[in-house]
Parts: structure tokens; sequence; C-alpha cells
């Protein structure tokens, strides 16, 4: 590959300065890989370029011809360059050999300025209670390029305001600027073709298709997409400004597909989670379901001490008692006699330690919950547990869950006296009621409180995916690492640090002090690992196995098609 | 580095310390008549005593929200005078504007609106960065409480001393 790109490159010169680019690559990205960014507002690299925005104009010019048709060269000895007249926009050109571009004279930077004064004729300027400003490309190229006060005293056309547009996005059609990104988005990416513009000039209005409404999956990446504030979330809607959004790299543990994202987070309390480019697992985008699935973890129900059952009731404690309660619990068992119940959506570093745990108790019965829904060709897996991979490669997970099948017997036929579930509720996995009120000892370590909590013996409190770190390797076999968002609520731990305890409390020191130490002796252990380290993973993963099953990541780059395309036009 | 400052090389009559002494005494001589001809007045008795018609246009006493001619709080919510305060004395959780209600196309208003007089510096940045003219510094300034409770303004307290301002933009109107 890297050949044929070799034998592919043109030479393009930007802003004076002659630089290789491989052929097909889009002018506009060629110009950013040359240091200066040019503004946009249609043009997205996962999407077409309709080229309906005019706001990357640029000043371009040809290798000026000699009578001879071969490129007159300047004293330099590189060709001369026949500049055009008029601009031409850098999102729907592609670098062609001998180009010249120039991205700030001084007549691209008044065709920016004239597009921008025509952009906001119509804007309605209600930044204060936009969602959109402080990440608005308008607010952001206005400052560049807008003037200070309006010529235009005429009435600003009247739209359509606070429209439902589906269950989950807004619209407000005063602000949109027809950049034609969100109608792009659903037929090109969702495949779910429900946007358009009606009428025309200045009363070209966007909206829903008759009858339809933009309801898929993915409809909130429109939002994300949006230049401005005309598509809004409508869960994020007014709920905080995004100045004050600490900003945490993570990926989303809905699937396992595992897509990367950033958490926006403020004093301890997360309010979205919007999707962070990574061409190896997600592209640009992530689901609705995944993006809103993280109000649990500020839900009423988060377990915030660890409990254990006296005189009858669950009663509050502290961790070292908590902890005692549970070994002692343990200490009459052996090993055949308990059945731990790990989840899939446990980090590698837990399920390592959940394995060690199991060794040290002697457990065989040790398996995961398989989580399954209804997946796409898109990007959300059937497989709705994170960690699969992880937990087969570290051999907690039962290849075809036959482990699990042989928990519920073992309990059914009154072998099994004790159970741990770790972030698991076993009503939902064939454990019912009757089963768990049979077991004397049934330990839970979960987030939330569920039926399940109030037939345990003792309950210890954990952490969410966004309360702590942690390795997890997605569906295709991709090494993932989460990051701390928020800190967690009241008591609650993070679950290596219990179950560290809990192997200390139960077998003395261990040497695990820090997660790293986990990560550690995991990598030292798993040869799929060796050589990595909780910070080597990067914030992009790193690819440990080969297990690539679901469809590629949708919206390759814009480059990547045209050579493909280049390539099946003309084959060399 | 150290540096030696000398010391003055004083005169036999600065020694002596008395034509100081007396050429002080001539001030505070000056000043005494002047207070016995009812020309400078000293000590003025706070509180039955105040100065506040004298204060300034410009004094900068505690923030209040305001409401304009139509009676709609000018407030928005848009957190930008949470965001510029210095010692982050406010704090504003947003609400969304019925669609039924009067005032709906403004979409946002302030749920709650508290600022922590014991934290406010009175700097007047908030009145400065506000988009919306909504939040202006008056000219209150004797602001106790028994509690850190009372401290904090809420929205109520700060619409009681913000009142109603007249001529401001009116930016939410139909006609845009």
């Amino acid at each position: 590959m890297p050949n044929e790109s070799q034998q592919h490159m043109v030479n393009v010169q930007i802003n004076g300065v002659w630089r290789q680019f491989p052929k097909g690559t889009r002018l506009i990205e060629a110009c950013e890989q040359a240091g200066s960014y040019v503004p946009r507002y249609c043009y997205h690299k996962k999407l077409s370029s309709p080229g309906n925005c005019r706001m990357c104009l640029i000043e371009m010019g040809m290798p000026k011809m000699g009578p001879d048709r071969k490129p007159s060269l300047g004293p330099d000895g590189k060709p001369e360059i026949n500049w055009m007249p008029r601009p031409q926009i850098s999102c729907a050109t592609d670098v062609s050999e001998g180009l010249g571009v120039r991205t700030h004279s001084p007549m691209v930077e008044e065709c920016r300025r004239g597009v921008m004064e025509f952009l906001l004729i119509n804007h309605p300027l209600d930044c204060p209670i936009c969602d959109q400003a402080g990440e608005c490309r308008l607010q952001e190229f206005s400052v560049e390029y807008g003037r200070q006060d309006s010529r235009f005293f005429e009435n600003k056309v009247k739209k359509p305001k606070n429209v439902e547009l589906g269950p989950r996005v807004t619209l407000d059609d005063e602000r949109c600027i027809l950049c034609s990104r969100c109608i792009r988005f659903s037929k090109e990416i969702a495949k779910d073709d429900v946007l358009g513009f009606i009428d025309r000039g200045s009363f070209t209005t966007l909206t829903a298709h008759p009858g339809k409404r933009l309801e898929n999956n993915y409809s909130l990446n429109t939002v994300d997409i949006c230049p401005v504030g005309a598509l809004t979330s409508s869960d994020f809607r007014f709920k905080m400004r995004v100045w004050f959004l600490k900003e945490t790299k993570s990926f989303c543990t809905s699937c396992a597909t595992g897509c990367n994202t950033l958490i926006g987070t403020r004093e301890d309390v997360i309010y979205r989670q919007t999707p962070r480019e990574n061409d190896a697992v997600n592209s640009c985008w992530m689901c609705d379901y995944g993006r809103l699935n993280f109000d649990y973890l500020q839900s009423e129900r988060r377990l915030l001490e660890p409990l254990v059952r006296e005189d009858g009731g669950l009663r509050p404690t502290d961790w070292t008692h908590a902890l005692q309660s549970v070994v002692s619990l343990l200490r009459p068992f052996v090993g055949w006699q308990i059945a731990i119940l790990a989840s899939g959506r446990m980090t590698n570093e837990e399920l390592w330690l959940a394995a060690r745990l199991a060794q040290s108790l002697g457990v065989t019965l040790i398996d995961i919950v398989p989580r399954t829904g209804p997946g796409d060709d898109i990007l959300l897996s059937p497989d709705r547990n994170p960690n699969t991979s992880g937990a087969r490669l570290l051999h907690v997970a039962s290849e075809s869950g036959d482990i699990l099948q042989q928990i519920k017997h073992a309990i059914w036929s009154g072998q099994v006296q004790a159970l741990i579930s770790l972030g698991e509720n076993p009503l939902h996995c064939g454990i019912g009621p009757e089963l768990l009120t049979r077991l004397p000892v049934y330990i839970t370590m979960d987030l939330l409180e569920n039926e399940a909590t109030s037939y345990a013996s003792a309950v210890l409190p954990s952490l969410g995916f966004a309360e702590k770190r942690g390795s997890i390797i997605n569906g295709k076999g991709r090494l993932q690492r989460l990051n701390r968002a928020v800190r967690g609520p009241g008591q609650a731990r993070d679950d290596w640090e219990i179950m560290r305890d809990l192997m200390q409390s139960l077998g003395g020191g261990n040497g695990v002090y820090t997660i790293e130490d986990v990560f550690r002796e995991m990598s030292a252990a798993v040869p799929e690992l060796s050589g990595l380290t909780l910070s080597r993973i990067g914030d992009l993963g790193v690819q440990v196995m080969n297990i690539d099953k679901s469809p590629d990541a949708p919206g390759e780059p814009a480059a990547e098609k045209v050579r493909a395309r280049e390539r099946q036009e003309h084959p060399q | 580095m150290s540096i030696v400052v000398r010391r003055p090389n004083l005169s036999w009559s600065e020694k002596l310390y008395l034509p100081a002494i007396f050429s002080g005494m001539i001030i505070t001589l000056g000043h005494f008549m002047k207070m016995l001809l009812g020309r400078t007045k000293v000590t003025m008795q706070y509180p039955e005593e105040k100065w506040d018609s004298h204060l300034p246009d410009h004094y900068r006493g505690a923030p209040a929200l305001v409401k304009d001619e139509r009676d709609r709080l000018r407030c928005v919510a848009c957190q930008l005078c949470e965001f510029i305060c210095p010692p982050r004395a406010i704090k504003i959780v947003p609400g969304e504007i019925p669609l039924g209600d009067r005032f709906a196309k403004v979409e946002k208003y302030p749920e709650e609106f508290d600022i922590d007089m014991i934290r406010c510096i009175y700097c007047g940045m908030c009145e400065e960065v506000c988009p919306e003219q909504a939040i202006f510094l008056r000219k209150d300034y004797a602001i106790t409480g028994l509690t850190r409770a009372e401290m904090v303004h809420d929205k109520k307290k700060l619409i009681e001393i913000g009142g109603v301002m007249h001529g401001l933009v009116l930016k939410w109107n139909e006609k845009k």
C-alpha cells in the first residue's frame, strides 16, 4: 500500500510551499495537513462533498504551460502557476500535479467575509440560549471573518423553531445555515433518508420528509456534525453550557463495538457523551443507545455504602467490616461449593482479579452472563457485553456459556452453597428468587440496587465505566482504555480494589497496589497483552486479537474512497 | 543581593525634633479651627446616618437580576456570569420555558439563580459580561446574615433587589 500511494504522489504548492500528497486527497484536507485550516461548514471528511456552503473558497492556479505544452519553470526550477481570477471551493476539488493554492490571500479573505455576511443575514444570533454556543463553527469563523455590525436592516426570515424532529433531536430552523450535513449523514451513514430541504431561496427550510421522523438509532450524530445550533440534543438541551464541560477520553461500554467517546462532565456530574474519531472502531459516529446510556450512573438506585446482613436485615457498614464479613461468610465453604457470576461488563483487570480470586478459593464454576440484543450493520453489535473478548481471553467466560448452565444446576442441586455475583443480577439469568433464598451465602458487588440485592448476605458497591480506569477488548479484538471522568458516589469503591482486598483478607498480601500492577501481572501471563501497559494502550487502543466479524466503521475518509474509485476507474 | 540604605545624616535642629513637632501642631490646629467654624465634618453617625443618597452612579453594590417593562426576568440562563465570576459565587440551574408561555420565544430561563454573597467580591464582571442586560450591580452594600445560608441570595431575593429596569434593549420582541 505505501508503495502504491508513493507512485500516486502529486506535487502541490500550498501558500508558496511545494508539498507532496497522494492522488485523490481532497484539497481541503491537503491544506489542513499543510497546516493552514480552511474554514468549512458543509464539508465533513466522512461524508460526500456537496460544496454548498462556499466557506472553503480558496485561490487556485494550474501550472503555466509553455508553447511546447510543458510547464514553464520559474527561477527556482519549479513550475510557474497561472492563478485563476475567481475563487474555487477546496472541498470538492482533488489535488492534481502542479496545483497551486493560496488559502489566505486578500481575495480569499474577502470571499470568506462575504460568505459570512450572507450566512448571518437570517441567523437569529441567539447565542445566549443556544446549546451550540462555545463549539459553534459560525461563532468561531465570525470571529475571524465576521463584521462587527450588520448591514441588514430588513426583517429576518421567520422559520419554525423548537421543532421536535424526532424523539431525541430538536430543530431550530432559524439557526440552520443549510449545510446539509445532517441530510447527507442520514442518507449515507445511517441509511435512513428522512431529512430534506423544502422551499427556495432564503425560505429554504430543513425538515423531515412528510410522515417521517428522525428517529433512527444514529440520529444524535446529526447534532454532533451540525456546525451551528440548528440540531440540538433533546437530552442535553439547556442542561449545561459546553464551556463548563471537562471532556475525558473514554469509550462506550454499551455493546461490544466500544465506540470511542468524550465524556462531558462538570463537578462529578456527567452531562453528555459525544463520539471521538477512531477509524479502527467507530469512524466519527456512535449510536444513540450507547450515547444516552449513562444516566444509571447518576441514578437514585446507586449503592452508596457496603451493606451486610445482620439481625435479618441489610445494615450499612464500613469497608473493613464488610470485607471481613464476606471472608467469614466464605470461609466455611470449599471451592466446589462456591460459584462466581462474573460479568462481560467488567474490565480486563477486574476479570483477571476475579479469575485469581476464583483460583485462590478453588472455584471452577465461574462464567459471565451473555447479554444480547438486536444489532445492526452500522455500529451496534448484537453482543451487548463490552468485554466478551476479554473474558474469553482471560478464561473467565466459557465459549458456549455451558458453565453458566452448570452454575444454575449446581445451585438447584444444592451443591453450590455460596454465590458471588460481580455486577450481574442473577434474577436476569435464570437464577430465580427461590434459588437465591435457598443459598446460604449470596454476595453481590454491583452499582445499582435491584430486586436481587435484597436477598444478599453482603452488598459491595462498585463503580461504573465513567468512574474507573481499566481496559476492555472489543468485539474486533481491539484493546481500549477507560479513563476516569467522574468520582464515584458515596463509599463506592473501584471493583479491582474490592477484589484485591478480598484476596488479601483471604490469602494475605498479593503485591497489587495500583491498577497498573494488575495490568502488569496480567500482561506477563497473557501473551496477547505482553509488552503493553495501561498507558501504552493510548487513546485509540491497540489491536491485540484478530476476531474481525463485524463490518468496518462507516464513512471511510474521503481520500480513501476517492483513491478506491480512482483504482476502479483507472486500473494500472 | 542586599542593598544598603544609608541613614540620613540629621542636622542638630532635626535631632531636636522640636521644629517637626511644632509644624505638626500647626496643621492640627488648622483642622481644629476649621471644625470649630463648621467648615469640615469629620464623623458620620452610621448606621443612623447613611451616605446612600450620595453614592455615585458607578457604585458597585450587590449584584441583582432585573425585570423589563413587560415584567420579564431578563436573564436567559446563558451562564456567562457563572463562567466569568472570579470567586465562583454564582450558581445557575437553567430551565426551559414551556411552549404555551407568553415568553416561550425566549425558550430558556434560570430555574435557580444563587449568588453567594460571602464569596462575591463586587467586581462587576457579571454585569459587564451579561449579553442580555439582566444582571446589574445595585447600590445595596450592607449585606448581612446570621447563617451562611442567609448570605446566599436566591432568585427571589435577587429579583427583589433588582426590581424593574426601564429603557433597556428589547432583544426578544417579535420584530427582530
